[in-house]
């Protein structure tokens, strides 16, 4: 037991330690974020001391972009696990270790949520008068109180999957279904929940027409299930940046290598490329002198029946392009096996590992006498120099099914589909509102064409409504499967999304007030501080997240790579030799 | 360079950053740098309880001097004062009934007349400035005088005072702004800045501005019902005694019992008074814990003019954010 | 092919128990600095005078106070409020009394505007003069409408009442169904048994749900620390009615609790100049406020169609 506890403590400790190490981008970002974090520090302290009268709001418009920045956040959270479902209700294993990325982004956007939540409050330091039990908790008729449930229920929930999952990584065992499964079924169905319980916050209130209506609640899970996966294919394409930078030169790092002794293994010569070519038309391409610098950089093997080129889970960056034979490729979950593709001449094996350095995703092996190019990460990329082949193997790479391209193409249809339904309650919302006539229609007035000489949030208003337009017309449109023209989208319906749940939500509900009066809203610079704090602690968080779980995931950092035990305060918190995890 | 050295540079940088940072946060000035003009307290006249008068029976609780009230001083008990109408059948008003326009010695008492002298001295505000320029120069310069008397005082206030009563209508809302008006004044300044009456006006509205006592008994209008229909003082007054008060019913009460009077006219509105449903109350509700006081029909209303004289509004309030230009417009009309 | 920067020929490795010199150094100049720059970020805090104590920190809901708790509190606050105004108050902690339901009656034929209510209820109340705090906000309507968007809350005109339009104070309506109470995530405010809906000072977390939540706008929140001038403090306190207030916490009309449990008409009500407020029991038939709900032809409630059910009803004189 006390085994298992102190295990755990390395882990976390090394975790820890690995946060501070990285090279000079993430230096300057963790330090920009810090910064920042520690502006919204200040910030806060001046408002906990002076109340929130440092901000702009006021007995009529009682909430502002806290509380806006909190609707929005929760709906980022809700929908990072969409990431989950393909995972375990449509069986799509390529997607696993994404799944942990959303999550941990969950994780970040609670924790931003709380930390506005906290902000907002005008005591603070009475937080403990929540605490059922201890305190009076409203529950269940606060909505307030189902929203503290909810948010933290969903926060423990998310840090026990991914920190189990990750732990078992780290520690090279299986992880225990049981111990996750049930889990991740229930976040799917929490995820839904805390959407729709902070919407219930705002559709409860009969004093407020504006918000007391039932399309509020689709409304929120539309957006949410827009902006939430439009973040995550950005964030997916920085980690999937980030993560692709490969350590300097080959043999750095503990090469664990390729387990496996082949029977022969000879040097690479020109007739091997003439071989190769014609079934691999694209090295035409490649001219002779390009083929000259590569023969040394490569290899050709000959393997017999039921050699493993390559093991799933091992670090190697070695690719393999198949001269003669065939190559079956199996991928092991869960202790079961699954034959994922079997390769011929002129196709590759190993190339994701080489190019994005993460571990083998399956094991490759020879189902009949086979020969083999065997190159380094360096050959591969220097033939992949070459527009067409590294065209082909970019497609091969990505048809099957193979990282983020994939999995971003599914979210983005996440994305299409739930902007079209974000529009259409948009529309219906519009016309319920204006073609009436009734009397309740006056928030919405001040919103959309402004009242009484008042428009502050009218260009706000329309922007984003401009913004979600474009957006659905480009997600519809087959141009947005290209990556820049995807991120341009995502951009647009996160910007849409934010300013149209926070400005376009949460103000116009309190103009005019129920009495009539008419105060218009804008945020002081302390506020503003306050949020943009907020922010930065979230994405450092997430960072810090990100930093910690990749090289876990990758494999660097494990228990095989722990120190022989000397008591945890001495142990350092580098490897031996040059330090691996320099590389993020 | 090397991967080294620009982690060196960005170590400095973020190290340059945070310690900028300390020092910044270290030396601000602090406070929450907004700036609100400050909200005027409001002025303690609004938060008096008092009623705009006092009726005979609080006179009387008092123990007020209530000479004014002996009508026979003045009036003869065998003959009942006649009532005289001009051309549009409306009563005159004995001139005696009105006051006098002018100021007396023993109008002003010492206390008054020790502030009003002050507040001439400094003739800052305005009907104090207006008041000043009808002080002859040479009576300017006594009046500056440490060692002045109060008697030589008593003679350049007064002397100034009804100078001013003799002139045009003195009124100006910038004049008087600030200064409470009596409902006595304000009735007075609805119908009398033409007129016979327009020194009396004029009277009242000095002892307004420098907290002059009124003398109650006088200043009557009549105005009691549209089209004064009520204006025959013998509808409410007896002719043949005249300390009592005659409803239609022939009941006859004295002053302090006036409110018995207004309600044989006015039957639902009395219903509601009995059952507390109208006028002021103040006091105990819960009356085993202490008396309640019930307001009477005249602390609020004029007899002889009830109608509920307009009166200038507190200030409105000072929301937290500013609030612009386009909410001090009309209400909307759509 | 050159030799990576960071291959083992270059940097000989460090022993392995000890991390490079160099990036420990880094390590902490980056931390000392970071640390630095977080401590001087909390200095706003000293400028703070209100911090709570720990006897404050912890003290207990009201519902869930002994009566020697309440003294106890009733004298820390006695004691706070001596220290600050210069003053000793008398604070007490009045229950509600048997047998006693209040409704509150406006006369809306008879309210010139004046808004005298508004400013003895600040008085009375000891609510904060900057930033100004009023439970009670005067409107003013277009004669033929009850629709609120229509008035003005800023008037000023010379006098008061205008032709053409009248006039309509509005406060907590001490609902029977009140929103705030149910959205409160802390059960900091509650109706008591004699129709009250009250507020805990001191257990407010200050999220300002119920603001929120109100139809009438009638709750205020304390944004700072409320400024009273100390000689206009009202000395005579209730723990749920007008004992200084706190920044951070919501406050709003409790019907003048100190004064109407102890049988006395409400401020607003006794310093109207038209007699149009009118209070009571309406359980006691011979009250004024049951003879209005019994006689008079015609009388509303606010915003009705809520279903928060005032205790507020507006009468006219017919």
């Amino acid at each position: 037991m006390t085994r298992a506890i102190r295990n755990y403590f390395v882990f976390l400790r090394r975790c820890a330690a690995v946060a501070f190490v990285g090279d000079w981008r993430y230096y300057a970002w963790t330090g920009l974020l810090s910064a920042i974090c520690l502006l919204g520090l200040n910030a806060y302290c001046r408002q906990f001391a002076h109340g929130l009268i440092v901000t702009g709001m006021s007995d009529e418009v009682s909430w502002g972009v806290y509380i806006a920045n909190f609707t929005f956040l929760v709906g980022v959270a809700a929908a990072a696990v969409m990431m989950v479902i393909p995972v375990y209700i449509y069986n799509n294993e390529e997607l696993h270790d994404l799944v942990i990325f959303g999550e941990l982004l969950a994780v970040a956007a609670i924790l931003m949520c709380l930390a506005f939540v906290t902000v907002d409050l005008g005591r603070p330091d009475r937080f403990w008068h929540l605490i059922p039990g201890i305190g009076q908790f409203n529950f269940p008729k606060s909505m307030l109180s189902w929203d503290v449930i909810v948010l933290n229920g969903y926060l423990l929930l998310n840090v026990h999957i991914c920190g189990y999952l990750l732990y078992c990584r780290y520690r090279k065992t299986k992880p225990g279904k049981w111990f996750y499964i049930p889990f991740v079924f229930i976040a799917i169905v929490w995820a839904v929940s805390i959407h729709t319980v902070t919407a219930f916050l705002y559709v409860g209130l009969g004093g407020r027409p504006f918000w007391n209506s039932s399309i509020v609640g689709p409304r929120f899970l539309a957006s949410a299930f827009t902006a939430g996966p439009a973040l995550i294919i950005l964030a997916m394409q920085v980690v999937r940046r980030v993560t692709s930078y490969s350590p300097a030169g080959v043999g750095s790092g503990p090469s664990s290598g390729d387990t496996t002794q082949f029977s022969k293994r000879r040097a690479a010569t020109l007739e091997d490329f003439a071989l190769l070519e014609r079934d691999l038309r694209e090295l035409s391409s490649v001219s002779t002198e390009t083929r000259q610098l590569l023969l040394p950089m490569m290899e050709v093997l000959e393997v017999q029946t039921g050699d493993a080129l390559l093991r799933q889970g091992e670090t190697s960056d070695r690719a393999f392009l198949i001269l003669h034979g065939s190559v079956v490729v199996i991928k092991e979950e869960n202790g079961r096996f699954r034959v994922t593709r079997t390769a011929g001449p002129g196709e590759q094996i190993g190339e994701v590992s080489a190019l994005h350095a993460t571990p083998r995703m399956a094991t490759a092996v020879a189902e009949e006498p086979s020969v083999v190019f065997s190159m380094s990460t360096e050959a591969l990329r220097l033939l992949m120099k070459s527009p067409s082949v590294n065209k082909i193997v970019r497609s091969r790479m990505y048809e099957r099914l193979l990282i983020t391209d994939r999995a971003l193409m599914t979210l983005r249809s996440i994305v299409q589909v739930s902007m079209l339904i974000n529009v259409f309650l948009l529309l219906n919302e519009v016309f319920k509102e204006f073609y009436s006539g009734n009397l309740h229609v006056i928030s919405s007035k001040y919103l959309f064409v402004g009242l009484d000489g008042h428009h502050a949030l009218v260009p706000w208003i329309w922007t984003a409504i401009a913004f979600n337009l474009i957006a659905m017309v480009l997600l519809l449109l087959p141009v947005s499967r290209s990556l820049k023209w995807l991120n341009v989208t995502c951009v647009l319906a996160i910007v849409g999304i934010w300013i149209e749940k926070g400005m376009g939500l949460v103000i116009p509900g309190f103009i005019p007030t129920p009495l009539g009066e008419m105060m218009e809203y804008r945020p002081s610079l302390n506020e503003t501080l306050v949020c943009f704090g907020i922010w930065a602690f979230g994405l450092l968080c997430y960072t810090i997240f990100l930093r910690m779980s990749v090289p876990i995931l990758q494999g660097r950092l494990s228990r095989d790579n722990e120190e022989p035990h000397t008591w945890p305060g001495k142990t350092s918190s580098a490897v031996p030799t040059a330090n691996p995890l320099n590389s993020l | 360079m090397t991967a080294h050295t620009k982690t060196g540079i960005t170590t400095a940088i973020v190290c340059a950053t945070f310690s900028a940072l300390a020092f910044a946060f270290w030396f601000d000035s602090g406070g929450t740098h907004l700036h609100r003009p400050a909200i005027p307290l409001v002025d303690t006249n609004f938060l008096d309880k008092s009623t705009t008068r006092k009726s005979y029976a609080d006179l009387v609780r008092a123990g007020a001097d209530l000479s004014d009230f002996d009508c026979y001083v003045c009036h003869d008990k065998k003959s009942p004062p006649p009532l005289r109408l001009d051309t549009n059948q409306a009563i005159i008003v004995a001139a005696e009934h009105i006051g006098p326009t002018t100021f007396a010695a023993d109008d002003i008492g010492t206390n008054e007349l020790t502030a009003l002298m002050e507040r001439l001295r400094a003739h800052s505000d305005p009907v104090a400035g207006l008041v000043w320029q009808r002080v002859s120069n040479t009576d300017h310069l006594l009046l500056l005088k440490s060692d002045l008397s109060l008697a030589q005082g008593r003679d350049i206030v007064l002397a100034a005072l009804n100078k001013v009563v003799a002139e045009p209508c003195i009124y100006e809302s910038e004049r008087f702004k600030g200064i409470i008006l009596d409902s006595e004044t304000v009735v007075h300044l609805q119908q009398s800045q033409t007129g016979p009456n327009l020194p009396h006006l004029n009277r009242l509205l000095l002892e307004d501005a420098f907290g002059l006592p009124r003398n109650r008994h006088a200043d009557i209008v009549m105005g009691h019902g549209q089209h004064g229909r009520n204006n025959n003082c013998y509808n409410c007054h007896n002719e043949t005694n005249l300390t009592l008060l005659q409803p239609r019913d022939g009941r006859q009460l004295t002053f302090a019992q006036s409110s018995q009077l207004c309600g044989s006219c006015h039957g639902p509105t009395k219903a509601d008074w009995d059952a507390g449903a109208h006028g002021r109350i103040s006091g105990y509700w819960d009356t085993t814990k202490g008396p309640i006081e019930r307001k009477d029909c005249v602390n609020c209303h004029n007899p002889h003019h009830p109608h509920f004289p307009p009166r200038r509004p507190a200030p409105g309030p000072h929301p937290l954010r500013e609030v612009t230009v386009a909410d001090a417009s009309p209400p909307r009309q759509d | 092919m050159d030799k990576p920067p960071s291959h083992p020929v270059n940097n000989p490795a460090p022993p392995p128990h000890l991390p490079s010199r160099r990036s420990f150094l880094r390590t902490s100049a980056i931390l000392t600095t970071g640390l630095a720059a977080l401590a001087a970020s909390l200095k706003p805090l000293l400028e703070m005078n209100d911090f709570p104590t720990m006897e404050r920190f912890l003290q207990k809901y009201y519902k869930e106070m002994t009566p020697q708790d309440m003294d106890k509190v009733l004298a820390r606050i006695a004691d706070e409020t001596e220290k600050q105004y210069g003053l000793r108050p008398h604070v007490r902690d009045l229950k509600p009394m048997n047998g006693v339901e209040y409704v509150y009656c406006l006369n809306l034929t008879r309210c010139i505007g004046c808004r005298k209510c508004v400013h003895a209820c600040v008085a009375e109340n000891n609510q904060s003069r900057d930033p100004e705090i009023q439970y009670i906000r005067v409107l003013k309507l277009p004669d033929g409408s009850l629709d609120v968007d229509k008035a003005d809350h800023f008037y000023a005109s010379e006098t008061v009442p205008q032709k053409g339009f009248f006039y309509m104070p509005v406060q907590c309506q001490q609902c029977k169904n009140p929103p705030c109470v149910k959205v409160c995530p802390v059960h900091a405010t509650w109706q008591e048994a004699d129709g009250i809906t009250v507020i805990d000072y001191d257990w407010c977390i200050g999220c300002r749900y119920c603001e929120a939540a109100c139809p009438y706008w009638a709750r205020r929140f304390n944004f700072t620390q409320p400024s009273i001038p100390k000689d206009r403090l009202n000395p005579d306190m209730a723990y749920l009615g007008n004992r200084p207030r706190r920044q951070g916490v919501m406050e709003k009309c409790h019907f003048c609790i100190q004064r109407t449990r102890a049988g006395r008409y409400p401020a607003c009500l006794e310093i109207c100049p038209a007699g149009a407020r009118k209070f009571g029991n309406i359980l006691d038939p011979n009250s004024e406020v049951s003879y209005i709900l019994r006689s008079k032809r015609v009388f509303i409630q606010l915003k009705e169609e809520m279903g928060t059910s005032p205790r507020f009803f507006y009468y006219f004189d017919v």
